[in-house]
């Protein structure tokens, strides 16, 4: 719970975008409910970022809120987000938010944002904030939305949206140089490139057609920055392969970097480079995707247990983690002292680390290898996470 | 097995059967026709008869030549005209052969109904062009930018507006404009356009109400948030995305209900007397009811103009609807 009141932040070396200490919150009734708490992110330049966690953790708020892209009240109030796109400087699109925003962070004992100032040059820092986000998407960034058919204009065809898209990249383009780069991005995302394709309305198409024309309007303004939110979800298995695999073509052909929100975690692991891991508002591992792929790896409980899990869904069989913990512990963001996860935490339960740590200090984030953090009390997170497990396996 | 084979044809059968296929086919195609037109929106081609005939009406009005009617009506008079039966008051006879029966003047009423066009179809589309123009703005201004001081502005300044009842607002604003000109001769015509001007501006926060809950339901809208991701500007998202290809079915409506609501709001005023409305000396529909129950026209003669303004009235808001839902249902 802690923020400066001045931070000083500097960008990630070689990284794209650097998030660090980003807290947003949202009115219900007279209190703050922090759903994003102290995020942080990196996203390397060229490299793909995979953001993981059950659904309520945040993770798409968290983003949305670094690209400028939700309403909620109040929304972003502390951090900062830097993007380095482009041959410019870098640009801080939350650039002394916590001067001016009316709310700052729990501090010890607290559990809610607490109102610090009456906030009345909040408006005049909002202004300059969407002049600071118009600036980041002149620079070239893009969205693929999780609902592909709401996220295009249902009144208006295909190829005008496209064509809207083209003229974003390319302000002095003709109808027709348009119409061509329209059909271009068509081909690209292997929808058939013909006038007839241009001419359909939202309605007209597939749950695939919608999710290949949405991938095709974020990469038809050439962003050098993408974020694709759960673009797999409510497609079946053929599609999800086939959406998988071009995204995998898009997003490792030339220099794109950029953001996957997902809960599939197979294809994250398939899509990115690296990884971080959101729980009920808080990062809590962050380190290369490499980290995934062995199950003995060093990780947080949690990542472990998002990936047993994986696994067990993927085997068949019902999702029964090692350690014998209950973890249904329901979901979204929750607040409270101490270490939100030692509920599910097989080390917590097996008294291998402080308890009273646990239930008092909220975990920092820990180095356990080179680029590699988890937020956890215990020193040896692996090796007490597999003394835990066989403990509880044998018991 | 070949069908045909079972068919016993002969060449005189083959020659009739030829006309009586035609003349099936005749039928059918009418029945097919008829079956369409069942389906077909009859709002639709009852307004834009409507429609054409209100502009029919003000393009012939323009080549009506009054002088030439009234000659001809001098002939007839002095030649003894005739005098129609049921169609005589103490002020006025009748000429026969005219369409509608005549003014007390001589001049022919179809020919006046024709000519009251000019009343209000020019003032008319400015007034829904002020309304159009102005109410979209603020609505979409106050929808678009929400939670400011913008909004709470536009909607202190609408409700004002809107505090007054729109015909008040109408005689109140001409009757300050007579007042105040010394020269009646040349406020006949400023006096319509105060009056499509003040119809405009009453009308302004009905249609902004109406724009300012699309944009604000709209602006919620994912697509909307997409197309700002996408990197476009706030005035395209609003004027293009949200403005011209989702609130056009709510203009339409309310095009054609004010071009509908102003025939009304001239006629009565016009009707009330030349003080509100248009003067006497030109010709208008409501004038033409007027003279009916002032005895200056005989009685029959108030089917006409009547029949006009429902007609129009009628006509006009079955378009606007008609249009408005064919925007809508047409590309969901």
């Amino acid at each position: 719970m802690s923020t400066d009141a001045t931070p000083a932040y500097a960008p990630a070396e070689g990284a794209i975008l650097t998030a660090r200490d980003v807290w947003v919150g949202v009115q219900v009734g007279k209190i703050i409910k922090p759903i994003v708490q102290g995020g942080r992110i990196t996203v390397p330049r060229g490299g793909i970022l995979g953001l993981v966690g059950e659904s309520g953790s945040g993770k798409t708020q968290f983003v949305r809120h670094l690209m400028g892209l939700s309403s909620l009240e109040p929304g972003v109030f502390g951090g900062s987000a830097i993007y380095s796109i482009g041959d410019g400087p870098p640009v801080d699109v939350l650039e002394n938010v916590t001067q001016f925003a009316p709310y700052r962070p729990p501090q010890g004992e607290e559990l809610f944002p607490q109102r610090e100032r009456i906030g009345w040059a909040w408006p005049l820092w909002r202004r300059r904030h969407r002049k600071r986000l118009a600036l980041l998407r002149s620079l070239g960034v893009g969205f693929i939305f999780q609902n592909p058919v709401g996220a295009l204009n249902p009144f208006l065809r295909v190829g005008t949206q496209l064509m809207e898209a083209v003229r974003v990249a390319h302000p002095k383009a003709t109808r027709q140089e348009a119409e061509e780069g329209a059909i271009h991005w068509l081909a690209q995302v292997h929808l058939k490139p013909d006038k007839h394709t241009l001419s359909l309305y939202p309605h007209e198409l597939s749950g695939g057609m919608a999710q290949r024309v949405m991938i095709a309007l974020a990469l038809a303004g050439e962003p050098k920055f993408i974020v694709a939110d759960e673009p797999t979800t409510g497609l079946d298995s053929h599609i999800r392969l086939e959406i998988v695999g071009l995204l995998n073509r898009i997003m490792g052909q030339g220099n794109l970097s950029g953001i996957v929100i997902s809960h599939d975690l197979p294809m994250v692991a398939r899509l990115c480079d690296r990884l971080t891991v959101m729980y009920r508002g808080r990062v809590v591992e962050e380190g290369p995707i490499a980290a995934l792929g062995d199950p003995e790896s060093d990780s947080h409980p949690y990542t472990r247990e998002l990936k047993e899990r994986a696994e067990a869904l993927a085997k068949g069989r019902h999702a029964r983690t090692k350690g014998g913990v209950e973890k249904t512990g329901g979901t979204g963001v929750v607040v409270g002292t101490g270490c939100i996860y030692r509920s599910r935490c097989a080390i917590y339960e097996a008294g291998l680390v402080d308890k009273e740590r646990c239930e008092r200090d909220q975990p920092p984030m820990q180095d356990i290898a080179e680029d590699h953090r988890v937020a956890c009390h215990a020193e040896d997170v692996a090796g007490a996470l597999n003394a835990a497990q066989a403990g509880g396996d044998h018991g | 097995m070949d069908p045909n084979k079972l068919i016993h044809r002969d060449p005189g059968e083959e020659a009739d059967g030829v006309a009586s296929r035609l003349a099936k086919g005749a039928v059918r195609d009418i029945v097919e026709t008829i079956l369409r037109w069942r389906h077909a929106d009859i709002r639709l081609i009852f307004g834009s008869i409507v429609v054409v005939l209100l502009v029919g009406a003000r393009i012939a009005a323009a080549f009506i030549d009054v002088d030439q009617l009234q000659t001809y009506l001098e002939v007839e008079r002095t030649s003894g005209f005739s005098v129609g039966a049921g169609f005589q008051t103490t002020n006025c006879r009748a000429v026969d052969g005219l369409l509608l029966g005549n003014d007390r003047n001589g001049y022919a009423l179809s020919a006046t109904l024709l000519e009251a066009t000019q009343a209000f179809f020019f003032p008319a589309l400015m007034s829904c062009a002020i309304a159009l123009f102005f109410g979209t703005l603020l609505g979409a201004v106050a929808g678009y930018f929400r939670g400011g001081m913008l909004e709470s502005g536009t909607k202190l300044l609408l409700t004002v507006i809107a505090a007054y009842p729109r015909l008040i607002l109408v005689i109140v604003a001409v009757g300050f404009f007579v007042a105040y000109l010394h020269d009646p001769g040349r406020a006949v015509g400023m006096r319509l356009l105060l009056m499509a001007a003040m119809l405009g501006i009453a009308y302004v926060p009905v249609l902004a109400l109406a724009i300012y809950q699309k944009v604000g339901a709209f602006q919620r809208e994912q697509f909307v948030e997409a197309a700002r991701a996408h990197g476009l500007s706030d005035t395209r998202i609003l004027g293009y995305h949200i403005l011209w290809a989702n609130c056009m079915p709510v203009l339409a409506r309310h095009f054609f209900y004010l071009f509908g609501y102003f025939i009304l709001v001239e006629t009565s005023l016009s009707y009330l007397g030349p003080e509100y409305g248009v003067p006497g000396s030109i010709p208008s529909w409501g004038n033409l009811l007027a003279g009916c129950s002032k005895g200056e026209l005989m009685s029959a003669a108030v089917i006409g103009p009547s029949v006009a303004i429902v007609t129009s009235i009628l006509g006009l808001t079955f378009l606007g609807d008609a249009i408005g839902e064919r925007f809508e249902r047409g590309r969901t």
